[in-house]
């Protein structure tokens, strides 16, 4: 896609302009770090806790960023209904800090789960697939793309 | 980002907001699949066959699960006229035969008499007036409840010429278009306006109608950020510069669209700028003036006269009937080409029906008590008290240290709540303790930007603001609203002192404090014998105000000529509006059928050679 350098405009997309508030980032690592907590509360291994999270946080963030389209502002009056909440941050830009620091927590969370279970070749293979499949979904060659027809309408 | 780039609003308030909303969703996404688990094919059965969905359940999901919670905050029926005080009724949940709650409020058939800071009455003229209703009374006696026609085939009467003249007149261009409705008066001019092939700025906060209006124009629309001139500059260029996308030719057309008064923020647009930056680039100005006018100003004329700029640099003023003159409807005022333009073109000219009798009198009647046509000054004691209410209401919930946007003299106030849950407190706490307050949330504002908005009126007295500001200071202690966001408070403090110091003077602008206002320290009381002075003052000021812009602007090309017209503009429409009568000669009503039809033949044209 070639890049040109513009004058940006304003996200007026208010399903989406919220992240650009001071501390958003702040309150997405409090959720992550509680999960945590709250995880290896449950059971005794903590570094396999970080597991549940890479693949809760994965499930999680499919779901919201890439399968649920269109925005809940009814002022918008389907304007973005074919699009998913990763296609309309910042005005459909890629490079943005918001989507850098998207694509880098799935990765962060890999290497902490398989660091958390030392690198034994199940959870690992499962957390490799997960990463796998959140990275090509957030590529911007794929931006807009639906493949099979899965989830065009 | 738009204006929230300087409220900065407390990190803490920011994360807490986040947890309460996700809490939220994640309860109505349980329910949800509760629903799903339990119904298993019900939207199957429900649709028909073969046919798309009409309602998808992602993109209604917060008006179903979160906005259903809170439904009793929005829509609240009112049995009495919108005075100071107004009487809203009592709500309760629905129940179904078996006495199990339901998804619906229903009222009860009582009452409260609360405190009025909901309308958008700010000159007092929503109910009784002892000038206005009669002659309303009368013309709806005289000319029916409504036109039942429109502007074109039978709905134009007398008093409908009447009030665009007095429009145009009290605002200071040539001539003017009434509209019946506010909102259509945006959504059917900008595309007659504009259309394919034009370009037009529009301001990042401005409201839906105007936003409705562009898209149904098919406009090419860029927004630039709020009040943000040097933005709109970059922009423009660039835009100017391009062309239009892929062919590269030239607009037809570039209009930049600003609010006097935004309603959501209660501040006033940097006008002096602005339209120095679309004058430079060739563009047309659109001023939507539905809050400011009859609000700002020393004598109400809206936003042109509170910067200073002359009217006639605006080329569409637009405003609305709703909120200072206690009616309905809306006009459009500029050159005379444009509104004749408008007749033949506008479609809520063409096919609506026209504003009804009854309300055109009440805007007349209205705009006389405020011009001072009507023998007295209560129009100048109005706007008057308005300014002195907005002010120390502004001034006393600052130093309560709630969060207080807009600026000094705008008579709606926004308070910062944050926080959907504070939000919705705030709203049953004070009605509770009749205070009637509209509260707004996220299709209106940003989502995590959620506020209370105060409407101050003329028509409230100090007691009944006094009382509203002990109650509000309980409740803020309740809802633990008392942010005292310091980089807000500074930049208050610095309009505060910009503002006194364009209308009252250097020496008071120095001794103006937020303290001091809300203590009544210093009077902000304009005399009619300050005018002409003002006019003096209001010169100096206005080339003292070029030189800081130009600094702050970085050098930024003016055009010099321009400002030598602010003072004789403002003495000017002084003398419009004489003690002794004479104008009011040219105003008889008319008797009878005979002098209706004379009055559409006009002995001389009155044309402003531009």
């Amino acid at each position: 896609m070639p890049v040109r350098r513009t004058v940006s405009e304003v996200d007026v997309n208010k399903n989406t302009n919220w992240l650009n508030y001071p501390s958003v980032w702040t309150w997405y690592l409090a959720l992550i770090v509680l999960g945590w907590l709250g995880i290896s509360a449950l059971i005794d291994d903590a570094g396999l806790a970080w597991t549940y999270v890479h693949l809760i946080h994965g499930v999680a963030t499919y779901y919201f960023l890439h399968w649920i389209k269109g925005s809940p502002n009814p002022e918008d009056q389907g304007k973005y209904q074919a699009l998913t909440f990763w296609e309309q941050v910042d005005n459909e830009a890629y490079g943005t800090r918001n989507r850098k620091i998207f694509t880098v927590a799935p990765v962060l969370l890999f290497v902490l789960a398989t660091h958390g279970t030392d690198f034994r070749k199940q959870p690992l293979g499962l957390n490799l697939a997960v990463v796998v499949i959140l990275l090509v979904a957030k590529l911007p060659a794929l931006h807009k793309v639906r493949i099979f027809g899965i989830n065009k309408y | 980002m738009s204006s929230e780039d300087y409220i900065a609003p407390p990190f803490f308030s920011i994360v807490s907001a986040l947890f309460i909303l996700s809490a939220a969703s994640i309860f109505g996404k349980i329910r949800d699949g509760f629903w799903f688990l339990l119904h298993p094919f019900e939207t199957k059965k429900k649709g028909k066959q073969g046919y798309a969905p009409i309602r998808d359940p992602t993109e209604d999901f917060y008006m179903r699960r979160m906005y259903g919670r809170i439904v009793d905050c929005w829509n609240r029926p009112i049995c009495s006229a919108p005075n100071a005080w107004v009487d809203v009724m009592e709500r309760t949940r629905a129940k179904d035969t078996t006495g199990v709650d339901f998804a619906q409020i229903v009222p009860t058939g009582g009452h409260t008499t609360c405190l009025n800071l909901s309308s958008y009455n700010y000159l007092g003229f929503a109910a009784f007036d002892p000038y206005c209703t009669p002659r309303v009374i009368s013309t709806i006696e005289e000319y029916g409840v409504s036109s039942c026609s429109s502007r074109v085939h039978a709905g134009t009467t007398s008093v409908h010429t009447e009030l665009e003249e007095l429009v145009a007149r009290y605002l200071g261009v040539d001539d003017a278009i009434t509209y019946g409705m506010g909102f259509a008066t945006n959504s059917s001019t900008i595309p007659a306006l504009v259309g394919k092939g034009c370009l037009v700025m529009s301001d990042a906060l401005n409201h839906s109608s105007i936003v409705a209006g562009i898209r149904q124009s098919g406009a090419k629309v860029k927004v630039f950020r709020h009040n943000d001139a040097s933005h709109l500059e970059k922009l423009l260029r660039q835009s100017v510069a391009d062309g239009q996308p892929r062919s590269h030719r030239p607009w037809k057309k570039v209009l930049v669209i600003v609010e006097g008064v935004y309603s959501m923020e209660g501040e006033t647009c940097n006008l002096k700028e602005i339209v120095e930056v679309a004058k430079k680039y060739k563009a047309y100005t659109y001023l939507d003036e539905a809050h400011s006018i009859g609000a700002l100003g020393p004598t109400g004329r809206g936003c042109c006269e509170h910067w200073g700029v002359d009217p006639r640099d605006i080329d569409i003023m637009m405003g609305t009937f709703t909120k200072s003159f206690g009616s309905c409807g809306g006009y459009i005022a500029g050159k005379r080409e444009v509104i004749e333009y408008l007749r033949r073109h506008s479609p809520a000219h063409l096919y609506a029906c026209s504003m009804a009798p009854g309300c055109v009198k009440q805007v007349t009647c209205a705009l006389e008590v405020i011009m001072g046509l009507d023998g007295s000054d209560r129009g100048a004691k109005k706007i008057q008290q308005l300014h002195d209410n907005a002010n120390y209401v502004r001034s006393r919930l600052l130093t309560m240290g709630l969060d207080v946007l807009g600026s000094w003299d705008s008579p709606v106030m926004p308070i910062m709540t944050y926080n959907a849950a504070k939000m919705v407190a705030l709203s049953r706490i004070c009605l509770k303790r009749r205070l009637a307050m509209v509260i707004v949330g996220f299709p209106a504002t940003p989502v995590l930007l959620t506020r209370t908005r105060i409407c101050i009126s003329a028509a409230h007295s100090r007691e009944d603001l006094d009382w509203a500001l002990d109650q509000l200071s309980e409740v803020a202690d309740l809802c633990l609203l008392r942010y005292r966001t310091k980089g807000l408070y500074a930049r208050l403090e610095e309009d505060l002192k910009d503002h006194v110091r364009r209308h009252f003077g250097p020496e008071l602008a120095a001794r103006a404090t937020i303290q001091g206002l809300a203590a009544d320290e210093f009077d902000l009381t304009r005399r009619p014998g300050q005018q002409q002075q003002q006019g003096a003052d209001r010169k100096i000021a206005a080339t003292v105000a070029v030189t800081a812009s130009q600094e702050s602007n970085g050098g930024q090309q003016q055009q010099q000529p321009k400002r030598q017209r602010v003072s004789p503009k403002v003495v000017e429409a002084e003398a419009l509006t004489p003690r002794n009568g004479q104008v009011q000669a040219q105003r008889k009503p008319l008797a009878s059928v005979q002098a209706h039809a004379k009055a559409f033949v006009r002995p001389e044209v009155v044309v402003a050679a531009k």
